[in-house]
């Protein structure tokens, strides 16, 4: 699973901040509750291994499990619906979060000039994370269900 | 069940809808002003002719990109780490033939991208065009 987030999120990294990597955490996290966090951090250092541990690095350690224990959380709900809105909010998060590191590294003024110029951005993200999951959550739910459906979470 | 369903949704939509509102709020309010320079950096370049060049910037950016951008020095093409940078001062690197621009700050390779480089008062990068990976 962890190969898939990987694979997914190298085959669409042409495109910034378009990706499929959230929409299948919310789909793990779903299904296999707090063994997804196993691939979420296969895939972390995976990143890390291919792009190299940079300061974009340390976000990731926190921003895909913050994603997965979001979910952990409203796992009640199985709307599309639903789930496209909390991509789309992550989505739209996901530059706020990677300027964390930047506090501590350049101050509140380096970090807020991150977060604000890459804003364009996390609108784009925001849109294609939703778009994403309202038309792939169901059948990619369906089939980890299928899957996983002997798996105790 | 449906009913706490359509609920959960329509305060998830609100949610959103509002965080849009405030992060497109945020960013025009924020389209920056014209910089006055509190900040003074230098660059040097050195293109493939080992022609050197060098460049005081003073600027308001907080990170190296958009320095740069003021003066127009560079140009690239995007990707989900930032600017991948193809072209300095006008001379273009061909990656076909293993050609870079190699980002330095006082002689010691730059860990982040153009995007993710803080700079501060005194900085001073270099700017190196290289062959072979």
């Amino acid at each position: 699973m962890g190969a898939i987030l990987v694979t997914a999120q190298l085959a669409l990294s042409f495109l910034p901040n378009i990706e499929l990597v959230s929409l299948f955490i919310i789909v793990y996290t779903l299904v296999l509750r707090g063994k997804a966090f196993y691939p979420v951090y296969i895939f972390v250092l995976a990143e890390g291994l291919i792009f190299g541990f940079g300061i974009w690095w340390i976000s990731y350690l926190y921003i895909w499990a913050a994603l997965a224990a979001a979910v952990l959380l409203m796992r009640k709900n199985e709307s599309a619906i639903f789930w496209a809105i909390v991509s789309g909010i992550f989505g739209l998060l996901f530059g706020a979060l990677c300027s964390i590191p930047y506090l501590f590294i350049g101050g509140a003024g380096a970090a807020a000039a991150y977060w604000v110029n890459g804003i364009p951005f996390d609108l784009l993200h925001c849109g294609a994370n939703a778009l994403a999951a309202a038309l792939l959550f169901r059948p990619s739910y369906k089939i980890m269900k299928r899957l996983y459906a002997n798996e105790k979470p | 069940m449906e009913k706490k369903t359509g609920k959960r949704i329509m305060i998830a939509a609100a949610v959103f809808a509002a965080l849009i509102a405030v992060f497109a709020a945020v960013y025009f309010l924020a389209v920056n002003p014209p910089a006055s320079g509190a900040k003074e950096i230098t660059v040097e370049i050195v293109h493939s002719d080992k022609t050197q060049k060098t460049i005081e910037i003073k600027t308001d950016a907080e990170f190296l990109r958009k320095a740069l951008e003021e003066k127009n020095l560079i140009k690239g093409t995007e990707s989900s780490y930032g600017l991948y940078v193809i072209t300095v001062d006008g001379e273009t690197a061909d990656d076909t033939k293993q050609q870079w621009w190699c980002f330095t700050q006082g002689g010691q390779p730059l860990s982040t991208g153009v995007d993710s480089t803080p700079i501060k008062n005194g900085d001073k990068f270099e700017i190196t065009f290289k062959t072979g990976w």
